[in-house]
């Protein structure tokens, strides 16, 4: 077993998605002796929960455009990373109701004019791309075709394994106690763990999903995140359904994410109105419901056999309730704060796979240059305290009927 | 005084060493009281040799062809007539395929609690026995509020220890009478090879076994150790091997001194039936490989390389003692 | 036409960590799913009414959460089901009293349950039902064929397989590899939520003088300590292997 160091030019807790793509981006920048910590495995936390779905589909420019600048990594990891992520560019369909067809209109040319491969599809098309939807249920659709999903352990692990070849140590099953600031709390000193082993270090990067709570309460600092309930419903169809694609159901607030090997499809939810919330420590802990409730499985397939009337031998799988970070205003931190040294990438509310390559880069960046260098993406709607100046992230054309701050 | 009966049981025309294990269970119960065992079948009376040498002062034989097979019904009646014979305090079997049919069988004409599976026995403040739940992930001890005491005692858990005495041996007549199931017909499938949840070392494959013929090298090293084999789930669900030798929370949970998991990854589902284990070996390829979490040792490399060494390693180790000894 | 009956009960899942609160596990946060040697019993209960005709009742007992394990029966197939509501943790003794009762009140041909539980892990409940009913019992089933009254079953012992023969009515275990237990439809899972769901108390078994009887008590609960950090060998393969059968035969003396 390898020793950890007594001291790190940069310590990075956490090894999920952001924390190993994190890693590799500073190692590709030539940072030496790079240590990430994991209480666990790599991608075992939030990662290991993620659904995986992939598209260009926001209502934020900013976040469209980190989306866009992250496909390239997912079509071509086995280059740049030397290994597949799984990606299956099934497609990604979104629909919306006759209400919000403007909405989707000018999102839709947004997405287009920031690169993503993205147009309005008609009921038609439509029924090309989905057989057994009810395309009346739907005021109007976009389609990607580079959309889908892939695999967010696997591309966890691809990041964790190139940083290692560029030197990164790797130290899982290794929980960090404390990080440990200057006497008057103004800078970093170290961090520790919870085997009491001490790493000195000027820089720390907390990407400790909600985990941050508390690491950065003990250095004096409130970081706004807890845990939201995210309840899952694994089906098989009952038909055999080719190339089914990602699809975002927001008529029901309903997200559907295809598996090509087993033909299997995932329901996930997408209203938030009433979200069930866990607080950080009880998230810490693992104290959260682990099922769905019998009222969640009967409304997503109440959902379901809306959309899809005529796949009536579908079949439960399971069922299983996750857990994701969340912030206030569903946009992470990628963020410096008010211990220098200590920054955060962590809070990514269940939309952070998709983005994870630019977030890495903008990481490294925030670390390295203390600014974005990546084209036409500002680090300034990621800062932590614009919670408190109340200046989150606005979409120009919201939708109006979900409430969910990362479509 | 404590009256101890211990159901003892024969597979093959030998007792089986849980047996021993639960006897000398009985002594430390009894303390300086009495140990009697029963044994069934048309051939029994040829193991009171040996329960005595393990401590049973009176010894009750069921000589009857009725029970050599074993039957809920049969041995039912012929247990119920021992404990009636002899009135006993405590009732202790084996937790095997039998004793865990039987016993609450007998526990509920009794009207007693059972303690299933115990792998500790405490006698300073009542009798409290310790068994493992949740597949072995907790540890709950519980205390004897009857006034007859009714346990099954894992098998490989507790050391048998010699403890010879003269027995007594008493024959029961027992009349067998409607059977309401009967035994047809036993198909073997263990042809004489050592009992995986008796063995104490057990040779493990999983999916990095790769298929039937990659269990050959590991049953070779089973059998050089006189071991059995066994296997993960997705071994078994890969059809690799039968389902009979699946270790994990579906399948058997095994005590071995030495569990030896090769190409095994060490998912949840398999350490529930190995992870007590005296001492754990893993070999697989992947160092991330979740069985080096729980391993006492392990090593990083391909079966195939390592299993052959270590059948070669083992067979010049065991020759040096035969030359020595 | 058959009359069957299936006892099951609900466990966590043990894919999940446990957690331990003074002397209980904490059974609030996790996954809670119908045992999975019950969902063999059920499947093979569902499989004998389509070969048989009749209908299949479903009983368990426990807190009112375990309604959702009888509501994956009924959405697997069964036709009827009966939740006997306690809150209080009851030994094995006075769980298979009280499901024998609630069984007397019904007509049955043949009971099925599973081998065990994958919580406790005690293998009881099942033989002592049969031993409440007076009836005869085949545990650890692995094949299950049924002729008018005759009972021919494949059991799994430690490894060798028993051809049993028998009569009903009868009660039976399920071992793994009894069946293959369906996925329930999504049509089948809401027309589930309207089937019968009875709910009864142990009062109304009439039972309540007789459960309050303490056998045991559970004086302490505790995780296995936490294994040392085990060791990795490395270097050249073969000295690895020298290194390790030295260890094995001359210090842990295992072999």
């Amino acid at each position: 077993m390898k020793q950890l160091p007594e001291t790190a030019d940069v310590v990075i807790i956490g090894a999920g998605l952001m924390g190993c793509c994190t890693a590799f981006e500073l190692a590709k920048r030539s940072v030496k002796n790079i240590v990430v910590l994991e209480k666990n495995a790599i991608g075992s936390g939030a990662t290991g929960q993620s659904s995986g779905v992939l598209r260009g589909h926001y209502s934020y420019e900013v976040l469209t455009r980190m989306a866009v600048q992250s496909l390239d990594t997912f079509k071509y990891a086995e280059e740049i990373l030397g290994a597949d992520v799984g990606y299956q560019p099934v497609g990604y369909l979104f629909g919306v109701d006759h209400q919000n067809i403007e909405n989707l209109q000018k999102n839709v040319e947004m997405q287009k004019r920031n690169g993503v491969y993205t147009d309005m599809v008609s009921r038609e098309e439509v029924k090309e791309i989905s057989p057994y939807l009810d395309t009346d249920l739907f005021g109007a659709f976009s389609f990607e075709p580079e959309g889908g999903y892939g695999d967010p352990v696997l591309l966890s692990q691809a990041y964790a394994e190139a940083a290692r070849q560029l030197g990164v140590t790797f130290k899982q099953h290794c929980a960090v106690d404390r990080v440990m600031t200057s006497q008057d709390g103004s800078s970093i000193v170290g961090v520790e763990t919870v085997d009491h082993h001490f790493i000195s270090t000027p820089s720390v990067i907390v990407a400790a999903g909600v985990g941050a709570h508390h690491l950065m309460k003990n250095a004096g600092v409130e970081v706004p995140i807890k845990g939201q309930r995210a309840q899952l419903i694994y089906i098989d169809p009952g038909a055999e359904i080719k190339k089914a694609p990602s699809f975002g159901d927001f008529v029901q607030d309903q997200y559907i994410k295809p598996e090509v090997s087993s033909g299997h499809l995932l329901l996930g939810n997408a209203d938030h109105a009433s979200p069930h919330f866990i607080n950080p420590s009880d998230y810490d802990k693992g104290r959260y419901p682990k099922h769905a409730t019998e009222k969640a499985i009967e409304t997503a397939i109440t959902k379901f056999s809306n959309a899809f009337p005529t796949l009536d031998n579908a079949k439960l799988l399971a069922s299983y309730s996750a857990a994701y970070e969340i912030t206030p205003d569903g946009i992470p931190y990628i963020s410096r704060t008010p211990v220098e040294g200590v920054y955060l990438c962590t809070g990514f509310s269940g939309h952070g796979y998709k983005i994870t390559p630019v977030v890495g880069k903008l990481t490294a960046d925030l670390v390295l240059e203390g600014e974005s260098t990546q084209e036409g993406i500002s680090l300034s709607p990621f800062r932590l305290s614009r919670l408190n100046e109340n200046d989150s992230l606005k979409a120009a054309h919201p939708y109006t009927t979900t409430i969910n701050a990362h479509v | 005084m404590t009256k101890v009966l211990v159901l003892a049981e024969a597979k093959n025309g030998k007792l089986r060493s849980v047996s021993f294990e639960v006897l000398t269970v009985a002594s430390r119960l009894a303390a300086d009281g009495e140990i009697s065992a029963c044994v069934f079948g048309s051939d029994a009376e040829r193991h009171s040799k040996e329960l005595s040498k393990y401590g049973a002062q009176t010894i009750y034989i069921a000589e009857n062809e009725e029970l050599d097979d074993y039957t809920p019904d049969g041995y039912k009646q012929a247990l119920l007539e021992v404990i009636e014979e002899m009135n006993p305090d405590v009732i202790l079997t084996g937790h095997t395929s039998i004793g865990k049919d039987i016993l609450p069988r007998i526990a509920a004409r009794l009207d007693k609690a059972l303690f299933s599976d115990c792998i500790n026995i405490e006698t300073d403040d009542g009798i409290i026995f310790t068994r493992p739940i949740y597949s072995g992930k907790a540890y709950q001890k519980k205390k004897v509020h009857d006034d007859v005491v009714i346990a099954t005692i894992r098998p490989n858990n507790m050391e048998a220890v010699e403890n010879p005495v003269t027995a007594e041996i008493i024959k029961l007549p027992v009349t067998i009478t409607d059977l309401r199931a009967i035994v047809k017909e036993v198909v073997s499938k263990s042809n004489g090879k050592v009992d995986l949840a008796e063995a104490k070392v057990v040779v493990s494959g999983g999916r990095g076994v790769k298929s039937a013929k990659g269990f050959e090298p590991l049953q070779e090293l089973a059998g050089l150790l006189g071991g059995a084999v066994g296997a993960s789930r997705g071994a078994c669900d890969a059809n690799y091997c039968d389902y009979s030798l699946q270790i994990g929370q579906t399948g058997k949970v095994v005590t071995p001194d030495l569990y030896i998991a090769c190409g095994i990854s060490g998912a949840v589902q398999h350490l529930a039936g190995m992870s007590s284990s005296k001492v754990i070996v893993a070999i697989n390829k992947d160092p991330e490989a979740n069985i080096f979490q729980v391993c006492d040792y392990g090593i990083v490399g391909d079966l195939f390389e390592v299993v052959p060494l270590l059948i070669e390693e083992f067979k010049s180790a065991l020759e040096e003692d035969a030359v020595t000894n | 036409m058959m009359n069957i009956v299936v006892i099951l009960k609900q466990t966590m899942d043990l894919e999940e960590q446990v957690t331990i609160e003074g002397l209980k596990i904490d059974n609030e946060n996790v996954e809670l799913i119908l045992n999975p040697y019950d969902e063999y019993a059920v499947e093979e209960a569902v499989k004998l009414k389509e070969e048989h005709g009749g209908g299949v009742t479903a009983i368990t007992f426990g807190k009112p959460e375990a309604e959702s394990a009888l509501r994956t029966a009924l959405a697997m197939g069964a036709d009827k089901a009966i939740l006997v509501e306690q809150e209080r943790e009851l030994d094995e003794s006075s769980i298979a009293k009280i499901l024998a009762a609630a069984i007397r009140d019904n007509e049955f041909d043949i009971i099925l349950g599973g081998n065990m539980s994958v919580d406790n892990g005690a293998s009881q409940v099942g033989p002592r039902v049969a031993e409440e009913l007076d009836i005869p019992h085949i545990s650890t089933l692995t094949k299950l064929d049924i002729d008018g009254e005759n009972v021919r079953a494949e059991r799994d012992s430690e490894g060798d397989v028993e051809i049993v023969e028998s009569m009903l009515p009868i009660l039976v275990t399920a071992q793994q590899g009894l069946n293959e237990p369906r996925y329930p439809s999504l049509p089948n899972i809401m027309k589930a939520k309207k089937k019968p769901l009875e709910k009864v108390d142990i009062e109304d078994l009439g039972l309540e003088e007789v459960v309050s009887k303490v056998r045991s008590t559970v004086v302490d609960l505790y995780q296995p300590p936490k294994k040392k950090k085990g060791r990795i060998f490395a270097g050249d393969l073969r000295q690895q292997v020298q290194k390790l059968v030295r260890l094995l035969h001359e210090e842990e003396k295992v072999v």
